[in-house]
């Protein structure tokens, strides 16, 4: 006998027009599976936090269906709450209460057992390593402090799906990794996770599948390795020429490869981006293609491409411009 | 939902505790208004702005004598003058019954006739038992006209002997406060009316500020749970106040109140309901703590000038008064201001009613609202 599990997730033709005019989810339809961890990318407006709101039921679709365990959201709403735990991008936390009193108010509303809310706040506490600052109030944390609180919190009521909207956002260096790891270990305890990131090495980092959506739509999706394949290649050559006066496509024919982009730098020199399936057979043949060309080569290297540059491939631009 | 209303007033008093910001105007506006309002009605006078009406309905020479006398009297004080207008019967009797007339004087048919004959004459006021130093003024004011006439004010060769009118100093009005005692009793309901508004914009504000507001109405507890919870921690935030109001205006002004406690307890408490909604929704327009502490001022203060703070509705044009009625603040007043100097409860139905819908209506509003905030955070 072969049991189907429910997606945690199921997305459908999802369409959210806002006053009804501006279209910022656009027949949007995708699932997550139990216990994947699924990174939602795209630059600033591009539908991101309306279909996070769409999935907590904080907005009505205005056409298609939003399932979390296999339950219809808007017609299911305490009970989907109840088994999401939502992390926003402000921290959304009370200055004026202490972090256990947050913790405290948070199980409250969560419908946390009475007698297991000692325990787990504690739990909780010493997972983001404010255990010795808990009767301390909020306003005197530091940025790093607060999101972790905030973590916590959003894991307090043992939710199955978590939503992490740009989790860390403003840290240091070493919070972020504390964050980071608590992520992972809540993929280890079988949570499904989907978070909102500007930051690309936080997707690569964490993410099992990526989606990047603009203007309401998917561009892509993958997994971080496959959408780097798909969109930029293996590798990336960057090399840098001065006074290039042609364009991506003499380029392309003169060297036979594809060029990814052109920029004039300030100084007038000119940084040209190459994608390459084999960058160490390509690199020497490149450099000879070019000053056959007449295109002197100044300097030249080679790297791996990140999601940025799948994310500058797809849309033109970085995602942080 | 009790547990999480339960949550929701712990958190909100925990706040107000550790931020009592609020707690500054509800000091401070009280007490500047009623030095204010001190300064006023003992240095330029309270009743000149106020008009009598005369009513002349005797033709004959001693009754245009007593109305000469009466429309030409100049006060050596500021405090027991009016600007006497003359009207028709008809017209001074609907004036008086729309409010727009706090007392006029009538000269009955007769009036002449009478003190030709040797009999007693009379002079009628209808006056408006709205305050007592208003009512008082006014007859001040008859009083002073009787005097003059009974000297022959109008005529060289007086005799003071045989005076032909008189006063009874028996008036059939219930006893009304003075000025500065309804100025003390309205300064206690608006140490609780900013406290409320004040300390729930501040609140509210700053659950936006932080962002703070959203961890708790995407939680599953009910948007009506976490509404109430507000308004119900509203109440022991905001009748704090009184242990410093109350005792202030007892020493400064023995100001005490005269009606049934419980009775002025249940309007504070309505008051307190029905004005945190309107705390709430400038809170949630502001979003900001600094415009919500003087949001909620400015509205209060407004309100409370515009429903009676400053003087009774009663005595203000008919135009205030319509507008007066939109206001909570004027139903809180009349309730307060009613029971605080008559041991009353006839009469509290209608303003009762009206805050009650008042706190419905604003908490629905307060629903609508923040539903809209969290769509478009």
């Amino acid at each position: 006998m072969v049991i189907v599990l429910p997606f945690m997730v199921e997305i459908r033709d999802l369409t959210f027009v806002y006053d009804g005019q501006v279209k910022a989810v656009d027949n949007l339809s995708f699932n997550i599976e139990q216990g994947e961890i699924l990174g939602l990318l795209g630059p600033n407006g591009a539908g991101k936090s309306t279909t996070v709101k769409l999935l907590m039921g904080v907005l009505k679709p205005t056409s298609g269906s939003v399932k979390v365990a296999g339950l219809e959201v808007s017609e299911n709403l305490a009970e989907i709450r109840r088994r999401i735990g939502f992390m926003p991008q402000e921290t959304a936390l009370y200055h004026e209460l202490t972090a256990q009193e947050t913790l405290e108010y948070h199980a409250e509303l969560y419908g946390v057992p009475k007698n297991e809310i000692d325990e787990r706040i504690s739990r909780m506490l010493k997972l983001a390593g404010l255990t010795d600052r808990k009767d301390d109030l909020v306003r005197t944390f530091s940025g790093g402090m607060k999101r972790r609180l905030a973590l916590v919190r959003s894991i307090l009521h043992d939710s199955d799906l978590l939503i992490f909207d740009e989790m860390s956002l403003g840290v240091d260096v070493q919070s972020r990794n504390l964050i980071w790891n608590r992520v992972r270990d809540m993929k280890r305890e079988g949570r499904t996770i989907l978070f909102c990131t500007n930051y690309m090495d936080e997707a690569e980092a964490l993410a099992d599948r990526l989606i990047i959506i603009d203007h309401g739509r998917i561009i892509t999706e993958g997994t971080p390795r496959e959408l780097k394949q798909q969109h930029v290649g293996e590798y990336l050559i960057e090399v840098m020429v001065d006074d290039f006066e042609h364009d991506e496509f003499w380029l392309s024919q003169e060297i036979g490869l594809d060029v990814d982009s052109l920029v004039v730098g300030m100084t007038g020199s000119t940084l040209i981006t190459v994608k390459s399936d084999d960058g160490p057979k390509d690199l020497p043949r490149l450099i000879t293609a070019m000053s056959n060309a007449g295109v002197p080569v100044k300097q030249v290297s080679m790297r791996e491409p990140s999601l940025d540059d799948v994310f500058l491939s797809l849309t033109g631009s970085r995602l942080r411009d | 939902m009790l547990r999480e209303l339960t949550a929701v007033i712990k958190k909100d008093l925990r706040q107000a505790k550790r931020d009592p910001r609020f707690v500054a105007p509800s000091l401070i506006v009280p007490f500047v208004l009623l030095l204010v309002y001190s300064i006023l009605w003992t240095s330029v006078g309270g009743g000149e702005s106020f008009y009598c009406g005369l009513v002349v309905l005797d033709d004959t020479p001693q009754a245009e004598n007593m109305a000469a006398i009466i429309e030409n009297m100049r006060s050596t004080t500021n405090h027991t003058w009016f600007s006497i207008q003359r009207y028709n019967k008809s017209e001074a009797e609907r004036l008086f019954s729309e409010g727009s007339l706090i007392a006029y004087i009538l000269i009955p048919e007769g009036f002449g006739d009478n003190i030709s004959s040797g009999e007693k004459a009379n002079i009628i006021l209808f006056c408006n038992n709205i305050n007592d130093d208003v009512v008082k003024n006014y007859i001040h004011r008859v009083e002073a006209a009787v005097l003059l006439f009974n000297q022959g004010a109008y005529s060289p060769d007086f005799n003071q002997t045989d005076a032909p009118i008189a006063i009874e100093e028996s008036y059939s009005y219930s006893q009304t406060p003075g000025n500065l005692e309804y100025m003390g009793a309205s300064a206690i309901m608006l140490s609780v009316i900013v406290c409320a508004v004040a300390g729930q914009a501040l609140s509210t504000a700053s659950e936006f500020e932080s962002k703070a507001i959203y961890e708790t109405l995407n939680s599953p507890s009910p948007r009506t749970a976490i509404i109430l919870g507000h308004t119900l921690a509203s109440i022991p935030r905001t009748l704090l106040i009184l242990f410093i109001t109350l005792p202030i205006v007892y020493i400064s002004l023995d100001v005490v109140p005269i009606g049934n406690p419980i009775v002025l307890f249940l309007i504070l408490l309505i008051t307190i309901l029905a004005l945190v909604p309107f705390g709430e929704m400038i809170g949630i327009v502001t979003k900001k703590r600094e415009q919500a502490l003087l949001g909620s001022v400015l509205f209060s203060v407004v309100c409370f000038l515009m429903g009676g703070g400053l003087a009774p509705v009663a005595i203000l044009p008919i135009e205030f008064r319509i507008f007066s009625v939109l206001l909570p603040i004027t139903h809180s007043l009349t309730l307060w201001n009613r029971v605080f100097f008559l041991n009353t409860t006839t009469g509290l139905v209608f303003g009762f009613t009206a805050l009650v819908a008042f706190w419905v209506l604003g908490t629905i509003a307060v629903s609508y609202m923040t539903g809209r905030e969290v769509e478009r955070c």
